[in-house]
């Protein structure tokens, strides 16, 4: 009986989900957009998630080139380090990782700050002012995502690439003109694509959790920070989860 | 004109409101006073059309709540102006930004006239100069006189408050209070307000309505109210 309720309010939170998205799609497509707000959400994500994104990013790009040049010596390989830093951050490691830490950062801020309007009321004030919260709260949100994500990602790509670059020259003793030419002309569309493609994907994933659990939230402050908590867990998830699902259907159709 | 008939909703088995029946015809100040968890503020949400009730009509100004779809719910709650227990100001916006809101979401009015209409609103609920501030700033009162300001922007002629007078000191209560009395017969509103504070409720309220069980167990001014011999009315204003 315990396992059925539970199955039941599972189902029922899916299908409350579907509903909130159609009703996202629905006040995209025939509401107004309120771009004041769409740029105040452009500009308070990109600002929450720029610095760690970049920190995040150059890093990874590092210890790329730092295993890579180890790994590749190897096989006497070390000169195709910028190949390894620049592909692998592009076509995989840069979109994935820079849509975790929005999750946690940009994310978990739209999820506590709508949770936070939920339980102090002013959704429902909202609503009493004879305004669609969905167009005035949501609409803004997701539409910002859809921005900011893909900036972010040109943004990590770069730091990563720049990351590689600084370990290359300073510990693989790779020339510089070298290693950027090999960057450049290793890059081809449909890796860039490749990557790119599913960063729409997440961004929707993400704007979409976060403004859920944050709209529905309740149960006080102890609420907001079990729906925030959960929906980066979801978040998380979606991602990975996904870009499984994403890589294996781009690598069919674009694979070379 | 508020009508209400035969109101009832339940929440799992749990009756709260059970056949409510009440006027407020327009112009008059009615309070429903009532326990603490007793539907005064499911009664509210009734009226609004936030909650849909399990059976009976609403009639608001001539408009059968009930009936209503959301859009036009979005619609009809630009002539009501509602007052929150918390307040519910938006946190990332100034006074003065919440009280545009309705403003700039229903209105085509020009940025000057906007910021007079702000002005003037602020100096009806006596907060002239504290537009800049955020709602964090403010004490428990002036959020609600903030709060109040935003309600009456567009010119309703309802005004519905929930518990105006919850969380503040006496003094601040009294002024609420009779600030929401004052406003209320300068601007010729119906108002509604639901309170279980007697002292404040007779001091804004032309009548009351007392709420037991979700019932109305008695309605009319101070001095008819103070000569009902039913014992639950009896005990709660005493």
């Amino acid at each position: 009986m315990v396992m059925l309720t539970w199955i039941t309010n599972k189902l029922a939170a899916q299908g409350r989900g579907a509903l909130f998205f159609g009703a996202f799609v629905r006040c995209l497509l025939t509401g107004r957009i309120r771009w004041n707000e769409v740029f105040r959400q452009i500009y308070e994500q990109g600002v929450r998630s720029l610095l760690i994104v970049t920190l995040v990013s150059f890093a990874s790009g590092a210890v790329l080139a730092l295993q890579g040049q180890v790994m590749m010596a190897r096989f006497g390989a070390k000169e195709f380090i910028a190949q390894l830093v620049a592909l692998s951050l592009i076509r995989e490691l840069s979109p994935v990782f820079t849509a975790l830490v929005f999750s946690g950062k940009s994310g978990a801020g739209m999820a506590a700050e709508l949770g936070s309007m939920s339980v102090n009321s002013q959704i429902q004030a909202t609503r009493t002012l004879g305004v669609d919260p969905m167009g005035f709260l949501v609409v803004p949100r997701m539409l910002a995502c859809l921005v900011v994500l893909p900036i972010l990602v040109v943004v990590s790509e770069l730091m990563g690439i720049f990351g590689g670059y600084l370990v290359a020259i300073h510990e693989a003793n790779i020339p510089p003109v070298y290693y950027i030419n090999q960057t450049v002309q290793c890059i081809a569309f449909v890796d860039f694509f490749s990557g790119f493609a599913k960063v729409f994907f997440f961004a929707v994933i993400i704007g979409w959790i976060c403004c859920y659990k944050g709209f529905f939230t309740s149960g006080g402050s102890m609420g907001v920070g079990r729906y925030t908590t959960a929906a980066v867990a979801l978040c998380y998830v979606g991602v990975i989860v996904s870009n499984t699902l994403l890589t294996k259907i781009i690598l069919t159709f674009w694979g070379n | 004109m508020i009508r209400v008939r035969g109101l009832s909703k339940s929440f799992n088995g749990q009756t709260v409101l059970a056949g409510l029946d009440f006027d407020v015809p327009d112009g008059e100040i009615l309070a429903v006073m009532g326990s603490s968890g007793t539907g005064k503020s499911v009664l509210l949400l009734n009226l609004i059309g936030l909650m849909p009730p399990d059976s009976g009509a609403i009639e608001v100004n001539g408009v059968a709540v009930t009936r209503l779809a959301e859009p036009e719910l979005l619609k009809f709650r630009r002539h009501v102006g509602y007052l929150f227990q918390d307040s519910a100001l938006y946190d990332f916006m100034t006074v003065e930004e919440n009280i545009a809101f309705p403003l700039r979401e229903h209105t085509a009015s020009g940025l000057a006239v906007i910021r007079a209409r702000v002005d003037e609103l602020l100096r009806m609920v006596d907060m002239a100069g504290a537009g800049g501030k955020y709602p964090s700033e403010l004490s428990g009162g002036m959020r609600k006189r903030a709060a109040l300001a935003r309600a009456l922007a567009l010119g309703s002629k309802v005004l519905l408050c929930d518990e105006p007078t919850s969380g503040l000191d006496p003094v601040r209560s009294r002024d609420i209070s009779l600030l929401i009395r004052d406003l209320s017969k300068k601007l010729g509103c119906t108002t509604l307000i639901t309170t279980h504070d007697v002292r404040n409720a007779f001091r804004t309220a032309d009548r009351a309505l007392v709420l037991h069980q979700g019932r109305a167990v008695a309605c009319g001014t101070e001095q008819e109210l103070r000569a009902v011999a039913d014992p639950f009315v009896r005990e709660f204003l005493e």
